[in-house]
């Protein structure tokens, strides 16, 4: 067992921090805040020094590293902004469709566009009252001679907007199969095809400069080419799909944490109340001490999860862990990190109250505390202690 | 624990029920979203008389006891917060300086005004170096003749926007600071000197605005502090004084917001579906909603409790900060708890739960932090 990254792994971290330093200033991040604006100018930069699509193959215009590299990436990003770093870490939202299950062409029409910042792309499955039950999907996709024609409602498509390259979109293919398991494929949907309406799902919590939206294809064209991998393998796809993905969202919430838990570290030292620093309380520094062991043992776990998912592929119940404690740690020490900033904490400027309502959003968005320990057990019913 | 309550203000009561469900809570999401309640909407709460809740009715306020102050806000603030803020605090912390210390003068002049919603009015305490440490302020206010001079600072005022008269806490005498060297004025707007800075940012509480105070030479007459000339020196007592009997109100808030945020997930879990059957056949959410249940119930029944001890005349500061710090934390308990049964939706204002979640926020840390309850609960165990 070997409990540390590597040189090169510390190298990619360096380099994202300095990147982070170099570009993340505040006043810049005010003005997206202000205008609730997705980070252009921040993702492209990123895209250019090789930060989005990490783990994609170079020939794709990735760097071919592996999934820990790509968390790695992530936290950083995250933990120098919530907003901004949440934004360029799932501006390849459902990539991994195409990674994984695409054929030769669309990974080489579309995955250097991803890592070369010129679209975002996004993953459409959740329908609006669905939840997790996508075999309940009512979106259709029928063939018509050389098409497919796609109609239905999708909801919190992440990227789903102008920036948007392609949707995969979750479609049922076919009804005449007894089971659900093949009725379902994912096809590829160009942001640009004719029907295509996109609304924003509103005010919300946190999140507020990613597009988050609603899309509805009103029978939308597509060429029976842009099918994903093999028809009726769908919810199949989905669920590996989210089973990776559960790890970049993990290492957001992480990110997120070890924010929150640097910029209430620095404040705790400096501000000085009742005659002394606030961090020489005794209370300060035992929260300082949870707060601390919280994010390195959801390290560890996500650490594992990423890296076990790169050796045999991915572990539902790894994944699902590493997911469920780092959405909790991330509330929990963002949380604890307002209440350390005091007045201040609940002020836009000082930040911390942001990092908890990107933190909160992180921990509903990919699969809830309450869905992770469902897969979970489910896996420890299987056998999987 | 149930509480006596008259005819009459069962009817003020049922009142403030009608006002929530038809007035504040169909615009809950605009006064969100446009960081502003409607001054016709403030009017209906002034008609009311909740301007003046707690003002003795000889000047012209509804002087209700502290039982029935906590049972009004425990209603109020089953909908956005911000209506709460804008009456509250102009009624509490703004103005009980002057109920309990004032001179009959400066209640005459002040409270029917006040009572009536004419004027609203706000307590600057606050300063970037005196949080917690109240007694660390550093406005500092000299005597020149017939006037009081006044320079510093104040942040995060509460209704400075709205207020015509401000609560506020300079100091007298540096070196004796709480202990004889701190005052409290009545400082009003338009007086010489006296300016707001810009509104800050928060992360709740949208429709309700805070602002910084700028003292610059702020000319203040004498006979302004709160209590005359005699009381130069005592403004520390009448501060804290204020402030714990903000405490129950402050739980109130918490309850009443924690109470709707209940109702919600109880009607969200009977609707939604979860592979075709509603959410509530579901035990987490079952369990979920118990826990919920209890904590409210305990939280309901130490405020009660207290209120209606205060109201015997007891002394009740433990116990008050008991309350405060039970009650706001379980709110903010009961909030996540909601986003959880919500799920992604929860993410969405529509749904009301996440702005609860903000709102309730704020009530852990002013008008005294947890961790400061903790401290004046302990203080008095180990006594």
């Amino acid at each position: 067992m070997i409990f540390q990254i590597d040189k090169s792994q510390k190298q990619i971290q360096k380099a994202v921090q300095d990147f982070v330093k170099g570009e993340f200033k505040k006043e810049t991040i005010g003005q997206l805040l202000e205008k609730n604006v997705f980070p252009e100018d921040i993702w492209k930069k990123a895209s250019k020094l090789g930060f989005i699509g990490i783990h994609y193959p170079e020939k794709y215009s990735g760097q071919g590293f592996g999934t820990i590299e790509n968390v790695l990436v992530v936290e950083e990003l995250c933990r120098g902004d919530s907003s901004v770093g949440t934004c360029l870490s799932k501006s390849g939202q459902g990539a991994e469709f195409i990674l994984r299950y695409g054929n030769e062409t669309q990974k080489k029409t579309w995955l250097p566009k991803l890592a070369e910042g010129e679209v975002l792309s996004s993953a459409a499955i959740t329908e609006p009252g669905l939840g997790n039950d996508f075999f309940l999907s009512e979106t259709t996709a029928v063939k018509d001679g050389d098409d497919w024609v796609i109609d239905g409602g999708k909801t919190f498509v992440v990227n789903g907007g102008s920036l948007c390259g392609f949707y995969v979109v979750l479609c049922k293919t076919t009804s005449d199969v007894p089971g659900n398991d093949q009725k379902f494929s994912t096809i590829l949907v160009e942001a640009d095809r004719e029907g295509i309406d996109v609304f924003d799902v509103g005010h919300r919590l946190g999140g507020r400069l990613m597009f988050i939206s609603k899309v509805n294809f009103n029978r939308v064209r597509v060429p029976i080419v842009n099918l994903i991998g093999q028809e009726g393998l769908g919810l199949v796809q989905v669920a590996a799909y989210l089973s990776e993905n559960r790890i970049v969202a993990a290492a957001q919430c992480l990110g997120i944490a070890q924010g929150a838990f640097d910029r209430s570290f620095a404040y705790v030292k400096k501000r000085e109340q009742f005659g002394r620093k606030i961090v020489d309380f005794q209370v300060t520094r035992q929260k300082l001490a949870t707060m601390a062991t919280q994010i390195a043992s959801a390290r560890l776990l996500l650490y594992q999860a990423a890296w076990h998912l790169d050796q045999n592929g991915a572990s539902e119940k790894l994944t699902a862990m590493a997911k469920l404690q780092a959405s909790r740690t991330a509330v929990a020490v963002c949380d604890e990190a307002i209440q350390l900033l005091g007045g201040y904490g609940y002020i836009q400027e000082y930040e911390v109250e942001r990092f908890y309502r990107d933190a909160k959003v992180a921990d509903l968005l990919d699969g809830t505390e309450i869905t992770q320990r469902n897969i979970i057990a489910n896996e420890l019913m299987r056998g999987k202690i | 624990m149930r509480l006596p309550i008259s005819e009459e203000f069962q009817k003020l009561r049922d009142k403030v029920r009608q006002l929530v469900r038809e007035d504040l809570d169909p615009i809950y999401l605009e006064v969100e979203t446009a960081a502003v309640i409607p001054e016709s909407i403030v009017d209906k709460m002034r008609h009311l008389g909740l301007f003046g809740m707690p003002i003795p009715k000889e000047y012209g306020g509804l002087g209700l006891t502290t039982v029935e102050e906590i049972l009004i806000y425990e209603e109020i603030t089953q909908t956005n917060a911000c209506y709460r803020s804008r009456i509250g605090t102009s009624n509490g912390i703004g103005s009980m300086g002057i109920v309990y210390d004032g001179t009959e003068t400066q209640k005459g002049k002040y409270l029917p005004r006040i009572a009536s919603g004419q004027w609203t009015t706000a307590f600057a305490l606050t300063e970037p170096n005196a949080g917690s440490d109240a007694s660390n302020i550093s406005l500092m206010a000299a005597l020149e003749g017939d006037h009081w001079v006044l320079n510093g600072n104040k942040i995060f005022i509460t209704n400075a926007d709205a207020a015509q008269l401000f609560t506020t806490i300079a100091l007298t005498d540096e070196k004796k600071r709480a202990r004889g060297g701190i005052t409290a004025f009545i400082v009003e707007k338009g007086m010489p000197g006296f300016s707001l800075g810009p509104a800050d940012i928060k992360m709740g509480l949208k429709g309700s605005h805070t602002h910084e105070l700028v003292f610059k030479d702020c000319h203040v007459p004498k006979e302004n502090v709160i209590g005359g000339m005699e009381m130069v020196g005592q403004g520390f007592k009448t501060a804290m004084r204020v402030l714990d009997k903000g405490r129950l109100s402050m739980a109130a808030c918490a309850l009443g917001a924690a109470q709707r945020v209940m109702e919600l997930c109880i009607d969200f879990v009977k609707n939604k579906l979860e592979a075709g059957k509603p959410k509530s056949d579901l035990q987490e959410a079952q369990f979920r909603l118990a826990d919920m249940a209890t904590q409210i119930f305990a939280a309901r029944q130490m405020l009660y409790l207290t209120a209606w001890l205060k109201d015997q005349k007891e002394n009740v500061t433990r116990e008050a900060s008991m309350v405060k710090l039970f009650c706001t934390e379980m709110a903010s308990r009961v909030a996540d708890s909601a986003m959880d049964i919500f799920e992604e939706d929860g993410c969405l204002t529509d749904n009301r739960i996440e702005m609860f979640l903000r709102d309730v926020r704020l009530y852990r840390i002013y008008e005294g932090t947890s961790e400061i309850q903790k401290v004046i609960i302990c203080r008095e165990l180990l006594r």
